[in-house]
């Protein structure tokens, strides 16, 4: 459904967001996944639309989307990680304004269409006031509702659960797995459990660039026996950074637990660690940044 | 205290390091420098009057004070709102800061930038009277001239609007507030300036005497009390007195103090270091969901579907531009200025109370002429940067710009919400105005006002277009809002001619203003605004497109992308550009057609060119003897509907020289296009087509004596495009043409020479000689001053379309009609003074007879009531004049309504009045009755007198030369006015008349002459009718009349014309000798009583009687003619007046009864002492209470008992 071939980026101030792209993209959720600067927005911008890619092809149903973006438009549902809204403007006539902008011309079905996403993100008794007057989270489960205005073949969510209590967030998990199955969805986020959770496939990207793609077992799989655990003293941590290739620490019950990576069990006070999502994703990214460093050096 | 000060003092210094570094305090350092510079040496200069002196500083820096709200402004968002804008208000506020090292570090910061930026303006100043070359600057003298009404007026108007401008935004939060009442305060004291009569402003007027004394008390420069104070220096007091702080101005400056500590205070007590929040933003609470599954709605990618989301669009895009606090602000302020506008111009005609009819035509130039454009330019530039930036600021374009809408739509969206914004502006003025004319009584009539969507709409909506593409091309929305600011500026003033943009094809969107006439309509400039338009709206065309090519759609999108990406738009585009293209060089190639080729425009350089080629080729021709023009044989033809005419003549020319004439020069105006011209018993010896000059040489000398005819014919095409001509206008309802500039000029033309001595030296021309004064020029012309006369016979026929009146001086002797068009043939069998006017009208004519002389009022129907008033007072008039001066010599009198683009309020000509259609036939009246003073009787008995002085009587050409036409007019009026109205009445007139004068010494920019050589209006026209009235009464009103009929008798034509010195010869003989010091007194000094009374006691007698004891003085003074004020006896008369009331209460219509003995006594600068027994106890005792001197402080000449 999207094919993204070879797509760099580079901004005016010589700022290279992203380098050498590829992907590709059938219904279904597919997770992007990587840290903050990564790249992940300017992706998402670059195929929303909303920026040319200095080079590189984008094409979405076989269409070449960069020389055509018209050709994506209809089809496309864009949440962007951060958003404003015109002000004295209530949450149901932006909704209308946004529907008749992508094509809602049938009265009747826009304001159905309408009055179901405002349901479904909870903002029915809310839905006559300004937007600009919402909390951050209500205005990102409008923002959510907007997105999925019209019949969207493409939905790019940039990180749609920042802001979201837990209980908002399950609803939102629930809503793009029901839109998934007949909709091709790009979820942005970095938060490893949403991918996990909901997205069959997925993406790591670092530097611009794609470090691993497939789908989340798989990329759990081929760092399996290379993980490794140690719960340590706070005082110790420095020497097991500098002696080891700890890929994260995190505390456990108040003790400092490192998670290192290594073909080889590195000494008996380290045990295998079970390995998951958030694991592999620290993995590659160690992997990632080293082969950069190597690289320039 | 001991820990408080130093952080006190780094806050302040941190604080106005930070206004100091902001860009835009560097820029308004270099702009004021500059601006100091500029305006130091484009100062019109006074004659004798130091432009580094203490006047010339103390009222170039009071002028320009109203610039400090504006500059202020920006100072005081920095300081106040910053932490707003930049979201910093909880960091700091939750530091140990306190509130007054807060308030006063921020208001110190303020302050510095500004009173630097004011100092940087003086230092300007300082450099431009530099660069000006001045022989002697006393620098001691100039910088206490800059230091001295700095202290007094700008420091105290600095720190008043910095501490109000301070507290606005600390209270408000927003710069828009500050800008918008920074607005305010700019605007509503210009408007304060303008009705309370201040010199600055180009329009005084005086709307209430109580509101300038109010004014005076409150104005926060100062100026009013400045200006009132310095209005009577002579040269000499401006080069070298300090304006001194006198009650008033202390009691102003004062209040003002008083004000900024009130500001300080209470902006201390009420603010504090907290947030702003008022309410808290709401969260849904946690619901069970039991809303449907989603489901996908097909999209429609129909035009239907397009065409409602364009719709909305639109909406969206108005509706969020117009509720905004900002447009809410603007509206409320375009409400009350047009407001403000309209009532002053329905609520003031003239001075004196006199009010306009409120007509539709009165309140549609009140705002649409200058108001609307201007300001609706600049809020255009501000809302256009809002509407282009809006969805990127709000961060709501990656939601509109990722949804289906096309480029074409949601430009298309922006630029029709552009298109309606000036639109809603005149919405809300034509509101506002109707409503204001509705209240004052007036008819509306809608199509007038209807007609602002297109002549103010249009070119807006150019305007508008040329903003969009700025905004388009540069990537910065501050640089394009201040290029829109710049482009706005330029279009709407004349301030490109500073930079040689003079034509207004180089002024984007600029227009002929449009005026509405009830006469005429718009059609003095309304075909040339229709070729303007046209060409602006196509290049606006021409820019959306552009605009629309490199719609910036997306982030981070180059220009250069951009125009990659336009390259690839449909071939739909190339036609419409090459459409736009086809308009552009069509209409643009007609205007320029129209306006330099047809109007044949040429700018200021190439007109004084123009005259520096002239008098450098012809001045050769100086002094040559050349005929005299004695007989007029003229046909002109108006084709109205073509802004044409075509005219044929024949001269008949004498050698009235005692000299034989072998060559004859003759000069032709640029602007009329000559078909032929021939000189009989002549050969044309050279023509010069460049400048448009005719050498003939003649076969024969003309002996003297001898006459030869010039034959010639041209025609003229006039098309509005460069202005509207004020001595030739041709229009379909109104037509009108002087040919006084116009008819061939025999020899070199002397009044073409450039005077201004810099211009000249500029182009190598030599020095002007310097002017004569009168008796010097008496001398060089033996007494007689002959050879200027311009007297000839006139036989006139005029031709115009059938229904219109076609007239000319004479009488008509012949009418007829030829294919539709009318012929009226007008005859003068002797000569008359050659300033031949001709009309054609689509007027009524209303007719009196009086002393066997025909008079007529051509006039709109709807004006009958004010025509019958105008023939009587031309009846009025005529028949005074006649009795007392000399016999109306034609038999005809015709007054013309003419409409007000042409400017003039009145003038005459020979049988001919013309008088504006406003201040002739727009007047309020109260049942027939005069609503204020009657300057409508008043100003046609003054025209009417022009018939005697300027016609009958046309007197020598030297100084002095404009008492005998506009003084001698003043008196006419004064004798006429009593006559009709009573002596009362002539009060009123006489009191206004003296404060004017005053009031035009204090603006006048020459060294004060004496009435009998001094050309200058107050002069000729106000101090006229104060010693006219004075004259009358002391001499009595035959001594005037018989001295002026003398005048007449024995200097009219051909006899050698009179001077100001005849008239004074004449006065003398018919008055008594003792009474010639009275006269030389008042014509021939420059001489000021200062009435004062010194105590005043009344006793009762024991018969019931009062005796009333008054000692007063007069230290009279005369300025000499350096300008120096000379205490000096003047011996002069007055009247010390018993009163049963104040004394201002006796200018009134109705007959003095408070008035209870008249004492006249003589004044001496030292005490004198009157006693006088009245049967009545006065109430006050006045000295000149009637204005029979010349007197400037009055406070003292009344005593309340």
């Amino acid at each position: 459904m999207l094919t993204i071939k070879n797509l760099s980026k580079t901004y005016s101030n010589s700022v290279k967001a992203l380098d050498e792209i590829n992907l590709s993209i059938d219904a279904g959720m597919f997770g992007l996944l990587g840290p903050n600067g990564a790249g992940k927005s300017s992706l998402m911008r670059t195929i929303a639309t909303l920026q040319m890619p200095s080079s590189g092809q984008i094409e979405f149903a076989g269409q070449d989307v960069i020389a055509n973006p018209q050709a994506l438009r209809p089809h496309l549902g864009y949440l962007p990680q951060e958003f404003g809204v015109y002000p004295k403007v209530s949450a149901v006539d932006l909704l209308n304004h946004l529907g008749l902008l992508k094509g809602l011309s049938d009265t009747k079905a826009r304001k159905r269409q309408i009055d179901t996403l405002l349901a479904l993100t909870n903002l029915t008794q809310h839905s006559k006031k300004a937007v600009s007057t919402y909390s951050g989270g209500m205005k990102q489960r409008f923002g959510i509702a907007q997105a999925l205005l019209g019949s969207p073949r493409l939905l790019i969510v940039d990180e749609p659960t920042a802001g979201l209590d837990p209980q908002e967030r399950n609803r939102f998990h629930n809503l793009l797995s029901d839109v998934s199955e007949n909709t091709a969805v790009i979820l942005s986020t970095h938060i490893v459990e949403d991918v996990s959770n909901l997205c069959p496939n997925m993406a790591i990207v670092n530097n611009g660039q794609i470090i691993k793609q497939g789908r989340p077992s798989e990329l759990i799989e081929q760092v399996s026996g290379t993980l490794w655990r140690k719960q340590v003293s706070k005082q110790d941590i420095e020497q097991h950074l500098a002696q080891y290739n700890v890929i994260s620490q995190r505390l456990v019950a108040g003790r400092a637990e490192i998670h290192v990576l290594a073909t080889h069990q590195p000494s008996s006070e380290f045990e295998p660690l079970t390995v998951e999502l958030e694991d592999a994703y620290f993995a590659y990214l160690n992997l990632a940044n080293k082969n950069q460093l190597r690289k320039e050096a | 205290m001991s820990k408080k000060q130093p952080i006190l003092l780094k806050l302040t210094q941190q604080e106005i390091k930070t206004q100091l570094t902001q860009p835009s305090f560097i820029l308004l350092i270099v702009l004021a420098a500059l601006m100091g510079s500029f305006v130091i040496q484009h100062q019109p200069i006074t004659d004798g009057v130091n432009v580094w002196g203490p006047y010339y500083l103390a009222g170039t820096v009071v002028k320009l004070a109203f610039i400090l709200p504006c500059l202020i402004a920006i100072f005081a968002t920095k300081a106040a709102v910053r932490d707003v804008q930049h979201n910093m208000q909880e960091l700091i506020f939750s530091t140990a800061v306190s509130k007054f090292d807060w308030l006063a570090s921020r208001w110190s910061g303020l302050f510095t930038a500004t009173a630097l930026v004011y100092l940087s303006f003086v230092l300007g100043m300082i450099a431009g009277l530099h660069l000006m070359e001045l022989p002697a600057i006393d620098y001691v003298t100039m910088l206490i001239g800059f230091a001295w009404p700095s202290l007094l007026f700008i420091l105290p108007a600095i720190l008043l609007a910095v501490s109000l401008l301070f507290a606005i935004g600390l209270f408000s939060r927003s710069s828009l507030v500050i800008f918008i009442f920074a607005g305010f305060a700019f605007i509503g004291y210009q408007t304060l300036l303008m009705v309370t009569g201040s010199p600055i402003m180009a329009k005084p007027m005086v709307l209430s005497d109580t509101l300038n004394q109010v004014f005076r008390l409150i104005d926060p420069v100062g100026s009013s009390v400045f200006f009132e104070q310095v209005k009577s220096w002579s040269v000499n007091a401006r080069n070298s007195q300090q304006v001194i702080l006198d009650t008033p101005l202390l009691l102003n400056r004062a209040l003002v103090l008083v004000a900024t500590a009130l500001t300080i205070f209470f902006t201390y007590q009420k603010f504090s270091l907290t947030l702003a929040l008022t309410k808290l933003k709401k969260t849904s609470p946690a619901v069970t969901n039991n809303a449907q599954p989603y489901q996908a709605v097909p999209i429609n990618l129909t035009w239907s579907a397009k065409l409602a989301g364009f719709t909305s669009l639109c909406r969206l895009e108005y509706l969020t531009t117009i509720k905004t606090k900002s447009f809410a602000l603007v509206s409320i302020f375009l409400t009350l200025v047009v407001a403000s506008e309209v009532f002053s111009g329905l609520s003031y005609l003239e001075t004196m109370g006199v009010t306009p009819l409120p007509t539709t035509s009165v309140a549609f130039n009140q705002f649409a002429h200058d108001v609307l454009p201007n300001f609706g330019a600049l809020f255009l530039a501000f809302f256009v940067a809002q509407v282009m930036w809006r969805d990127s600021e709000l961060n709501v374009a990656c939601l509109i710009e990722t949804t289906n809408t096309s480029n074409r739509q949601l430009f298309s969206a922006k630029w029709l919400t552009l298109l309606l914004i000036p639109i809603t502006f005149i919405s809300i003025a034509i509101i506002v105005a109707s409503i204001m004319q509705a209240l004052f009584g007036g008819t509306i009539e809608w199509a007038i006002y209807l007609s602002a969507f297109y002549y103010v709409g249009a070119p807006l909506i150019a305007l508008a277009s040329l903003f969009l593409l700025l905004h388009t091309l540069i990537p910065s929305k501050f640089v394009a809002m201040g290029l829109s600011f710049i482009v706005a500026v330029l279009a709407q003033s004349n301030f490109g001619s500073y930079i040689g943009i003079e034509h207004k094809m180089l002024r984007f969107a600029s227009t002929p203003h449009m005026s509405h006439s009830q006469l005429i309509g718009f059609d003095a400039t309304a075909t040339a605004f229709n070729h303007y338009i046209s060409f602006w709206l196509a290049l606006s065309v021409a820019f959306a497109l552009i605009g629309f090519g490199l719609f910036r759609r997306g982030l981070d999108v180059t220009l250069r992308q951009r125009l990659i990406l336009s390259m690839h738009r449909p071939k739909g585009h190339v036609f419409s550009g090459a459409l736009c293209l086809l308009a552009i060089l069509g209409s643009g190639a007609h205007l320029f057609y129209q306006a330099n080729i047809i109007g044949q425009y040429k700018n200021s350089d190439a007109l004084v060119q123009w005259r520096v080629d002239y008098e450098k080729k012809y001045i050769a021709y100086q002094g040559l003897p050349q005929p005299t023009i004695v007989d007029v044989n003229t046909q002109l033809d108006f084709f109205p509907s073509e802004r044409r005419f075509t005219l044929s003549a024949k001269y008949q020319l004498s050698n009235k020289t005692a000299k034989p004439i072998s060559q004859v020069l003759i000069n032709t105006h640029h602007l009329l296009n000559y078909s032929s011209l021939t000189l009989s018993g002549a050969t044309l010896a050279s023509h010069d087509k460049a400048l448009k000059q005719y050498l003939w040489q003649l076969n024969s000398p003309m002996q003297p004596g001898d006459t030869i005819a010039l034959d010639f014919a041209l025609d003229y095409q006039q098309t509005g495009h460069n202005g509207v001509i004020h001595d030739n206008f041709i229009s379909d309802k109104f037509s009108y043409f002087r040919d006084l500039r116009y008819m061939p000029f025999l020899g070199f033309a002397k009044h073409l020479q450039i005077k201004s001595a810099q211009t000249r030296k500029e182009h190598g021309l030599e020095p002007l000689p310097a002017a004569l004064s009168l008796e010097q020029d008496i001398a060089l012309h033996q007494g007689d001053f002959s050879a200027d006369y311009r007297w000839a016979s006139t036989d006139i026929t005029v031709s115009t379309i059938k229904g219109q009146t076609a007239i000319a001086p004479g009488e008509l002797v012949k009418q007829w009609t030829v294919d539709n068009r009318a012929y009226f043939q007008y005859v003068n069998q002797q000569p008359m003074r050659r300033v031949l006017a001709y009309f054609s009208l689509d007027l009524v004519k209303s007719t009196k007879q009086v002393d066997g002389v025909n008079l007529e009022v051509y006039h709109q129907s709807q004006s009958q009531d004010l025509a019958n008033e105008h023939l009587a007072a031309m009846a009025d008039t005529v028949t005074y004049a006649n009795r007392h001066f000399s016999p109306y010599p034609a038999k005809q009198l015709r007054l013309i309504e003419v409409p007000s683009v042409l400017g003039y309020s009145g003038y005459a000509l020979s049988q001919t009045i013309l008088l504006d259609e406003r201040f002739g036939f727009g007047v309020k009246r109260d049942n027939g009755k005069a609503i204020g003073f009657d300057h409508l009787y008043r100003r046609t008995v003054h025209e009417t007198a022009h018939q005697w002085w300027g016609y009958a009587l046309d007197s020598a050409m030297t100084e002095g030369v404009s008492l005998l036409i506009e003084s001698l007019a003043k008196l006419t009026e004064v004798l006429v006015l009593e006559k009709k109205f009573g002596p009362e009445y002539v009060r009123t007139l006489v009191r206004y008349e003296h404060n004017r004068y005053f009031s035009g010494r204090g603006n006048s920019r020459q060294q004060e002459l004496p009435l009998y050589r001094s050309g200058e209006s107050h002069v000729v026209y106000s101090k006229a009718s104060v010693t006219m009235n004075a004259l009358v009464t002391r001499l009595g009103e035959k001594a005037l009349t018989d001295a002026v009929a003398a005048l007449i008798k024995q200097h009219h034509y051909p006899q050698r014309p009179a001077t100001t010195l005849d008239f004074i010869a004449r006065l003398k003989e018919t008055s008594e000798p003792s009474q010639h010091q009275f006269i030389d007194h008042w014509l021939k000094n420059v001489a000021f009583d200062d009435w004062q009374i010194t105590s005043a006691e009344v006793t009762e007698n024991k018969d019931g009687g009062f005796v009333a004891d008054v000692c007063y003085i007069n230290p009279s003074y005369v300025l000499n003619p350096n300008g120096k004020k000379s205490s000096k006896a003047l011996n002069n008369p007055a009247q010390l007046v018993f009163l049963s009331a104040h004394p201002s209460r006796v200018f009134n219509k109705g007959q003095d009864r408070r008035t209870l003995k008249v004492l006249d006594i003589i004044g001496q600068p030292t005490q004198q002492c009157a006693q006088q027994q009245l049967t009545q106890r006065p109430s006050h005792i006045a000295i000149d209470p009637y204005y029979l001197t010349l007197d400037n402080s009055r406070e003292d000449n009344v005593i309340a008992l």
